[in-house]
């Protein structure tokens, strides 16, 4: 199984390597038989990657220890779905993980494209293979998945045991996809530069792949939240972290590049602006597995780490200088409509503004990410850039950004007069303004929370009036107010979708503001049978229970949760496990969660039998970090929804 | 018309309430200096992470030392200087802002006032056209 996967990948290698050189050489010379021939053999090669996937996968389920990665990234004690998925877990695998979901989304592409352009997908599809294989260059000559040790091994090393979470089976496949999923719209807009009939068909796919990538990058981080704040133990949820952050920051110029891109279907502008933005998103994605795989700056997230930083900087430093000269060499093939910004007060200028402050976040970030390094340089001494930093340079701007879409979309495309601007938003100004009094009443006085609160509701009531006024015009006759809403709602998919889309981030803002500024934590002493009180909570300590399976030590601690009139809500079970092989300890914090805060309980030390340390935190409105994942996915589904995609 | 004066009224309200929040006291009770404390100073031994994500024995430690300090009524800035001169600048989770390591917070400023006076005068020049 080993030898074959590994001739499989051999083969994917010349097989991707003789497309792209058809592909080329079919759009220079318009030879469609030669284009064929390069879309047979492509297809061809990802069967082969696929296959070689496969082989890994059966290598793993087969618990077959002389396969080195099999060996370090296995063991015999873990379930069939945790082996299943450990194929991912470590650096060889994971490549091929990536490189399997790039060739499958490219084999999409160049199924599903339209007639329109496929003539001129060439082009696109010669990078793709390109991409692919360098991919492949890298599995076979420095992180063959397929080595095969010598020794003898009855029982492998296992999965590192922070891995063991169930988050492990959506995070790491979403997260990669989402990263690798950027070629997509980075090769339809190098298409669209060395389309010379100059033709507008490009767009629309760009705007749908824009969405996927979007979506399944956003969903990764999201659900990594979700892993660090119920297994790593410490309350929070983001932490500013290297890796964190290159995910977010093409997250963000993606999230620019589907706005600017409705400006482009709407009145034909900003299209070299998006093709820019596409090319930056794939060089701020490469920049993330360079980081990742070996980079320069310390991380928590080590697992995928090599020695391999060297050729993906390699690699990035290629197509960075690729995309910056085919824009110079080619921009002129963009053909820009005559339309102009008319007016400040306009929807095309407040996209413009949502562009510059989405770009400058992701470009701050990337700032603080590399300034460690600078310092190094520049002045020799080591600082560290983390949470306080971003918090103070990010945070704003990205409150600037929940503001905007309260006044985006009610401004009209071309041009608003102030008059009718004001006359849109006052009902939700005095709304708000009453919203602010409450605060203040309830106790809210820190600045930046009470401010984000107020945006969050401002825009919260522009969007529910919209819907409201639009349902209303709909309940004629015998339409009830359901139908009327779902009328209302799929009557403009793009638009309502794209509502349902703020209404996930601004839940996750509320989410946000509640547990940064809000969050109240003890540390404690407890032994079992005691009681503590804690805000509005009475935690009664049931009793700790420890058994220890293949030398692991997993101690469970229990936890009868009642309420101040000493009414039982619930238990928790909070869960310390030791894994001397590793010897790293796995946290899962207990967590009694709804709407308006969680009691969340992590268990730190055990001092005896009876007794051990805790700290007991109350996390406010972390629920709504959380619900704006499934909220998310359901405006992301309404816009792409598929009558759309033909309309296209 | 009337939404003109809501909103004059809306506003004087809002005013008020702004200054009377501008001088209600902030909580800054020990507790409160511990965790801002614990979030914004680093784990020597980790790979990135703050106090309060660590697990480690010596986070727990200098954990421990943060809270002796409050009760011995060191301030905030005293305790970080202390563990700045056990452990080096990079115990601090954020750049100072004095030397070289002030550019981390001038570069992003200025690129928010370049980019946003970029955008005005780019805006400007495509409405004259």
């Amino acid at each position: 199984m080993n030898t074959f996967g590994f001739y499989m990948l051999i083969l994917g290698f010349i097989l991707s390597l003789y497309s792209s050189t058809l592909f080329i050489l079919g759009f220079y010379k318009e030879n469609k038989i030669m284009i064929l021939s390069a879309s047979r053999s492509y297809y061809l090669s990802i069967f082969m990657i696929f296959v070689s996937c496969f082989s890994l996968i059966t290598l793993f389920l087969s618990n077959d220890f002389s396969n080195i990665y099999v060996f370090n990234h296995s063991s015999l004690d873990m379930n069939k779905a945790l082996t299943f998925v450990a194929f991912y877990a470590g650096n060889e695998g994971s490549l091929l993980y990536i490189l399997l979901v790039h060739s499958i989304l490219s084999g999409c592409l160049l199924f599903f494209s339209s007639d329109k352009i496929k003539s001129n997908l060439s082009y696109s599809c010669a990078i793709l293979s390109l991409i692919s294989s360098f991919y492949i260059f890298v599995l076979l000559f420095f992180a063959n998945p397929f080595e095969v040790s010598t020794l003898n091994q009855s029982d492998g090393k296992g999965i590192n045991p922070l891995l063991r979470h169930p988050g492990m089976y959506i995070h790491p496949p979403l997260l990669m996809s989402g990263l690798a999923s950027i070629s997509i719209p980075f090769v339809i807009s190098q298409g669209a530069l060395f389309d010379s009939k100059k033709e507008k068909n490009w767009f629309p796919i760009l705007r749908v792949w824009t969405l996927i990538s979007w979506t399944l990058l956003g969903a990764g981080l999201l659900i990594g939240a979700w892993w660090a704040y119920t297994i790593l133990g410490w309350g929070g949820y983001w932490s500013w972290d290297p890796i964190e952050n290159v995910g977010l920051m093409p997250w963000l110029v993606l999230t620019a590049l589907i706005h600017s891109v409705m400006v482009e279907e709407r009145r034909g502008m900003f299209r070299l602006w998006n093709i820019i933005l596409v090319s930056l998103t794939f060089i701020l994605a490469l920049l993330g597995t360079f980081i990742n795989r070996g980079g320069p700056v310390v991380s928590v997230h080590s697992f995928a780490a090599s020695t391999l930083g060297f050729l993906f900087l390699g690699f990035m430093i290629v197509m960075t200088s690729y995309a910056v000269f085919t824009i110079i060499y080619k921009y002129k093939n963009i053909k820009e409509s005559n339309n102009k910004i008319e007016s400040y007060l306009s929807r095309e200028s407040s996209f413009l503004l949502n562009n510059v402050l989405l770009v400058l976040t992701s470009l701050i970030i990337l700032w603080g990410v590399l300034f460690p390094v600078a310092s190094i340089i520049f002045t020799g001494t080591e600082i560290s850039v983390s949470a306080p930093y971003f918090n103070k340079t990010a945070g704003p701007l990205l409150l600037g950004i929940v503001l905007l879409m309260g006044i985006g979309p009610v401004l009209s495309w071309r041009k608003t007069t102030t008059k009718t601007t004001i006359e849109r938003i006052s009902p939700s100004l005095i709304l708000s303004g009453l919203f602010f009094i409450y605060l203040i009443i309830i106790g809210i006085n820190k600045f930046f929370p009470i401010v984000s609160l107020v945006s969050i509701f401002f825009v919260l009531t522009i969007i529910v009036r919209e819907w409201i006024s639009g349902t209303r015009s709909r309940m004629t006759g015998s339409i009830n107010i359901f139908s009327a809403f779902f009328k209302m709602i799929f009557s403009n998919r793009g638009r309502n979708g794209g509502y349902i889309v703020h209404l996930a981030i601004l839940a996750l803002a509320f989410g946000v503001i509640g547990t940064k500024f809000y969050d109240q934590r003890i540390d404690t002493n407890i032994s079992v049978s005691d009681e503590i009180s804690f805000k509005n909570y009475n935690i009664y300590f049931e009793d700790i229970d420890q058994t220890i399976t293949n030398g692991n030590s997993v101690t469970k601690a229990t936890f009868s949760i009642y309420n101040k009139e000493k009414k039982f809500i619930g238990k928790i079970e909070a869960m310390h496990s030791y894994y001397p092989n590793y010897n790293q300890i796995s946290v899962r914090s207990g967590i009694l969660s709804n709407p308006i805060e969680d009691l969340y309980i992590i268990p730190k030390d055990f001092i005896d039998e009876t007794s051990m340390t805790i700290r007991i935190a109350i996390n406010p409105l972390a629920w709504w970090i959380w619900a704006s994942g499934p909220i998310l996915l359901i405006g992301t589904v309404i816009t792409l929804w598929p009558s759309k995609l033909r309309k296209g | 018309m009337t939404y003109n004066k809501l909103l004059k009224i809306g506003i004087s309200i809002i005013l008020i309430f702004s200054i009377n929040a501008c001088f209600a006291s902030q909580n800054n009770s020990e507790e409160s200096l511990y965790i801002k404390l614990e979030k914004e100073i680093m784990c020597p031994v980790c790979d990135g992470q703050t106090l309060d994500q660590s697990q480690s024995l010596i986070a727990d430690d200098m954990k421990n030392t943060i809270k002796k300090k409050i009760q011995e009524g060191y301030n905030e800035e005293e305790i970080k200087i202390y563990f700045v001169k056990r452990y080096g600048k990079s115990v601090l989770a954020y750049p100072t802002m004095t030397g070289f390591n002030a550019i981390a917070y001038i570069i992003p400023s200025i690129s928010v006032v370049i980019g946003i006076l970029i955008l005005g005068l780019y805006i400007k020049r495509d409405k004259i056209k």
